[in-house]
């Protein structure tokens, strides 16, 4: 039988459409046959590194038409990408490398003396592949290479296409591994449902480590339309992102929401023109409803689309909406109907499948599940994994009409700017700081980025700052795990009855002592 | 008048507010220390237009002229604006 691949269609698609662009970033253009043929001979020199089958291989490497690149180069050596935010502290980046057991990485000369830093030792038996700014590829082989036999490599029954890092409970980040089979299925019922074709333009802003561009490459690319980058440094810039829906006539837009509600902030929106703009998605938190009104005020040609889905299972449901719905946009808005290929389950805390209206956890069944997490077979325990649901932490009801409404979360995790955060690793990094003698971390509800994240901690008396606890969070944590707020004390933190520090009693305490400016 | 200390003050107020800015450098890198997020740079934004009356270009926009009080300086007098 043959085999479906993430990539196949970039070989067929050079053949029908050569000229027709399939990357832009600012001035830079690479169509194609281009990436056909950058991807191809990027694939001939790493498959010289690689020996043994599933060998994962690193991207260190901005977003830029090279990263792209490096994707199908690195699928098309059969090997799996493994995307990393070089803006990650080093022991992170350092923890994944070798959890993936990596000792090939493709970088750019920009990035080679970090990444060298992050290596330190293990640099002697890491194979580089540099891009330089011409495209022409300059490999540094490893000077004492790891045996053959001591690599390793588990074979596995199906072709793992990448593993995407994302935050986890104990401190360090869990590795979600995705099959060749959980994109390809995922990625034809997306460029159908959204009709994507060769005339779209289609946004990359997420970041390349974060699940959300596995739509932006791979569903953009399979319809044969360009995929238009967001540069690092702008992805968080809303007047350059409104300026380029128009300049680069974008036609389909994925991000988190509270993207979106930073156009609608601090934007300028009402300068520019979105009449090319076809269709919104919006994954990964909550959109509120007087949001959704004002986008659709703008957006009057856009269907906008609210998806819901966790990096282990991808999306999982949908609610489409015409901007023309405007004062009937529903409030709350559904996470809507699952894809067709999706069968759920909503549980009671009894175990017991609930009603209509009633709250429960969201079982997901789906094709597109991941493998499993690197390296951590816990998640095949769980009970109802064995049938192929996956228990996702999220509360939510079926209501009448059909759609599924999202209630809340059932554990420690949540979102803020559309990235998910563990309080409980916050609380790990925070208690291993010399001077820190308690933490009380919780968040609180924000209209912009979805949650503020407050830290209290318990202190001798002048001895730690909030530059301090900043910094030292910033170096452990992804610099979107840093707590916005620090409350710093000398008393002792409040207890409940069983000694655990009482998250409900400093919430009280942090409202009456401030009212939230936002 | 300088207006320097403006900038720093606000820093200080919003990202940092226990009034501890003795390690607040001129050159400290804000965003690398975990000081300013994203959203921090746009309110920075919003307070270096009002303060010092200019309208900042999408693509001047870039956290590599946000990231330090030095690198906001040099934004800020690259418009003629004088801050020492």
């Amino acid at each position: 039988m043959k085999i479906e691949l993430a990539h196949t269609f970039i070989e067929s698609m050079a053949a029908s459409q050569p000229d027709a662009c399939a990357l832009k970033m600012k001035q830079d253009t690479l169509s194609y046959h281009g990436l056909n043929q950058r991807s191809a001979e990027l694939a001939t020199q790493i498959a010289q590194f690689v020996k043994v089958s599933e060998t994962c291989v690193g991207m260190f490497i901005e977003k830029s038409i090279d990263a792209v690149v490096s994707i199908y180069g690195i699928l098309r050596s059969d090997s799996v990408y493994v995307p990393m935010d070089i803006k990650n502290p080093l022991d992170r980046l350092r923890y994944i490398i070798e959890q993936c057991e990596i000792d090939t990485l493709i970088t750019t000369p920009n990035q080679l003396s970090k990444l060298e830093e992050v290596l330190g030792e293990r640099l002697a038996q890491t194979n580089l592949i540099v891009i330089e700014a011409d495209a022409s590829l300059t490999l540094k082989p490893a000077t004492s290479p790891l045996p053959i036999e001591k690599k390793g490599f588990r074979v596995e029954n199906q072709n793992l296409a990448t593993i995407l890092y994302t935050s986890g409970s104990t401190g360090v980040p869990k590795g979600v591994m995705l099959t060749h089979a959980c994109i390809t299925r995922f990625v034809e019922w997306s460029a159908q449902y959204f009709a994507l074709s060769p005339e779209d333009n289609c946004i990359s802003h997420a970041p390349l480590h974060f699940d959300l561009s596995l739509f932006d490459i791979f569903a953009s690319h399979q319809a044969g339309a360009t995929t238009v980058l967001v540069p690092d440094g702008m992805s968080g810039n809303p007047r350059y992102l409104t300026k380029m829906i128009e300049q680069e006539r974008i036609s389909v837009w994925q991000s988190v929401p509270s993207v979106l509600v930073l156009l609608l902030k601090y934007g300028s929106i009402e300068k520019y023109d979105y009449t090319h703009l076809r269709q919104v998605l919006f994954a990964g938190e909550k959109l509120s409803q007087s949001n959704a009104k004002k986008l659709a005020s703008y957006f009057t040609h856009a269907t906008l689309h609210n998806i819901y889905g966790a990096t282990e299972t991808n999306n999982s449901f949908v609610y489409s909406f015409p901007a023309s719905l405007g004062d009937d946009i529903p409030d709350p808005l559904p996470i809507g109907k699952a894809y067709s290929y999706v069968d759920y389950m909503i549980v009671s805390i009894d175990g017991e499948p609930c009603g209509i209206n009633e709250e429960g956890e969201l079982y997901v069944k789906t094709p597109t599940l991941m493998r499993g997490y690197r390296n951590n077979k816990a998640y095949l325990y769980e009970s109802d994994a064995r049938h192929g649901y996956f228990k996702t932490n999220d509360i939510v009801k079926q209501l009448p009409d059909g759609n599924v409404q999202f209630c809340g979360r059932a554990d420690d995790v949540l979102k803020s700017n559309g990235y998910r955060i563990n309080l409980t690793e916050i609380d790990t990094v925070l208690q291993s700081h010399d001077n820190v003698r308690e933490v009380g971390i919780f968040a609180i509800p924000d209209e912009e980025i979805g949650n503020r994240i407050i830290a209290y901690i318990h202190a001798e008396a002048d001895t730690l700052s909030m530059l301090e606890l900043k910094t030292y969070c910033a170096n452990h944590l992804p610099h979107y795990a840093v707590p916005h707020v620090f409350e710093i004390t000398s008393e002792p933190l409040p207890k409940t009855s069983s000694g655990k520090v009482n998250k409900q009693q400093l919430k009280q305490l942090r409202q009456e002592n401030h009212v939230e400016t936002t | 008048m300088s207006k320097l200390p403006d900038l720093k003050n606000y820093i200080t107020e919003e990202f940092i507010p226990d009034g501890n800015n003795d390690h607040l450098s001129d050159d400290l890198d804000l965003i690398a220390s975990g000081v300013i997020d994203s959203l921090g740079v746009l309110k920075l934004v919003a307070f270096i237009e009002n303060t010092y009356d200019i309208t900042l270009e999408p693509e001047e926009i870039d956290p590599e002229n946000l990231k330090s009080i030095e690198a906001v300086s040099k934004l800020v007098e690259a418009r003629g604006i004088s801050l020492a």
